[in-house]
């Protein structure tokens, strides 16, 4: 397979302030041009596009070009030869340019992906009219290495397949491509809607996971102790959920705190402890009763924004109502896109 | 292919400017007055079209082919170029029966050119 992986990873990040090598183990490079080695190392014809010569030291760079990969400075050079075109580069506008100074070069058929640095999602949004017109054949999914890559907690890579609402961003074949890729340098691969697959792949994993053993324990809860229809535990579920996320994008992280009130949900989640082992609940409530002088400040000072508290998916289906599938496909693609601009 | 299909709409008598967008409102191609803004009426016209096309199908009228809006300073018909619409924007006073025609023939052509 020809794959071109575009950026070769800050190796100042990665060694000397995150300091990898003796916090999570590994050997430097790390990132994208550990990618190309793997690739290589499976047996792929590897390029590696990265102009900026002094991301890696010499000794790096060998390491590189010993593995059989061909380092190219070009991004075009590296565009002709990639059925997958793999983005690790920095975050935002920076990663959209290349994206759609790429395009145009590419072999038939191949397949964009993206790494940790946007969605698949917005990465299509902003190369959508040429994906429309002039490159129907080209697929956008993403080769997200969920960790560092180099680190031993990298064993998998998280692809994208067809959307949750069932919009395809890449062919079948284009997404078994990435998997196959991904199997050959022995890493399992994930397949996941390609609108799911930054919130479980990203940084922001984190809050994924917090929030999902919360919604855990309110439902066992829910159906355990308490016996509510199944539901109601779901419309309170979604009501807080969209609650808190609709203040965090009006009012930011600061206006959330201040809108819910931790003294007040502390003392109204106690009594939801129903259950002997509710470990989740213990730690969120230990943490909310000791909550840093800095931040309590900041929460004091925050201001709470005009927010519309919306169920999202009914009011996508009173737009479509309204006006039909695709103009309320157009509107929700825009407001995702305003989000992340 | 498209800008040329616009550029040539645009010597129609009493056309100020055209666009095609996608049924979703994406901007695929503007030949439009500097002054305005093509992605926000883009976006617009597909949900004016979207919601006139919904309201013809529930009042039984069938499939919609033009929508018209009517201002104090021109007029903006859009009609059906099949994986788009084609948006025009006209003097108040214009000849629509030409206008209607040549945006008919634009619009076939549209068709073929997706």
């Amino acid at each position: 397979m020809k794959v071109a992986v575009y950026g070769a990873g800050n190796q100042e990040l990665y060694v000397n302030k995150l300091r990898l090598p003796e916090t999570y183990g590994g050997a430097p490079p790390y990132g994208g041009s550990r990618m190309a080695i793997e690739f290589a190392k499976a047996g792929h014809e590897v390029y590696l596009a990265e102009p900026n010569r002094n991301m890696l030291t010499d000794e790096m760079w060998k390491v590189v070009e010993d593995a059989g990969v061909k380092v190219v400075s070009d991004d075009i050079e590296a565009a002709k030869n990639a059925e997958i075109a793999i983005l690790f580069t920095p975050f935002g506008k920076k990663t959209f340019q290349i994206a759609k100074n790429i395009l145009p070069y590419l072999p038939q058929n191949a397949v964009i992906a993206n790494t940790c640095t946007v969605s698949p999602i917005v990465l299509y949004s902003m190369l959508e009219v040429d994906l429309r017109t002039k490159r129907k054949d080209v697929g956008i999914t993403s080769m997200h290495p969920a960790a560092v890559p180099g680190t031993p907690q990298h064993g998998h890579y998280v692809i994208s397949g067809k959307a949750t609402d069932g919009t395809c961003y890449a062919t079948e074949e284009q997404v078994n491509k990435c998997v196959e890729l991904a199997e050959s340098a022995g890493k399992k691969a994930y397949v996941v809607p390609a609108d799911v697959s930054s919130t479980v792949a990203d940084m922001g994993s984190l809050v994924t996971a917090v929030a999902l053993a919360g919604v855990l324990d309110y439902y066992t809860v829910g159906k355990k102790i308490i016996n509510a229809p199944e539901k109601m535990i779901e419309k309170q579920i979604i009501m807080t959920l969209q609650t808190m996320a609709s203040l965090v994008e009006t009012s930011g992280v600061k206006g959330l705190l201040k809108a819910l009130n931790p003294e007040l949900l502390i003392r109204s989640a106690s009594s939801m402890h129903l259950l002997k082992d509710q470990k989740d609940l213990d730690a969120a409530l230990e943490i909310l009763s000791n909550l840093n002088d800095d931040l309590k400040k900041e929460m004091e000072n925050a201001e709470i924004k005009p927010t519309t508290l919306v169920a999202a998916q009914s009011l996508v289906k009173e737009l479509e109502t309204l006006m039909g599938g695709a103009a309320a496909k157009g509107a929700i693609k825009r407001s995702m896109r305003k989000l992340f601009e | 292919m498209i800008d040329r299909i616009l550029a040539d709409l645009n010597r129609t008598e009493g056309i100020k400017g055209s666009m095609v967008v996608g049924k979703d409102g994406l901007v695929i191609a503007a030949q439009l007055p500097s002054n305005i803004d093509s992605e926000l009426v883009g976006a617009m016209a597909s949900a004016a079209f979207g919601a006139a096309e919904r309201t013809a199908a529930e009042i039984g009228q069938g499939k919609l082919e033009q929508a018209m809006i009517e201002s104090e300073f021109g007029k903006t018909l859009m009609t059906d170029a099949g994986e788009g619409i084609l948006v025009v924007l006209t003097d108040a006073k214009v000849n629509l029966g030409l206008i209607r025609i040549s945006m008919k023939r634009a619009a076939e052509k549209i068709k073929n050119a997706f």
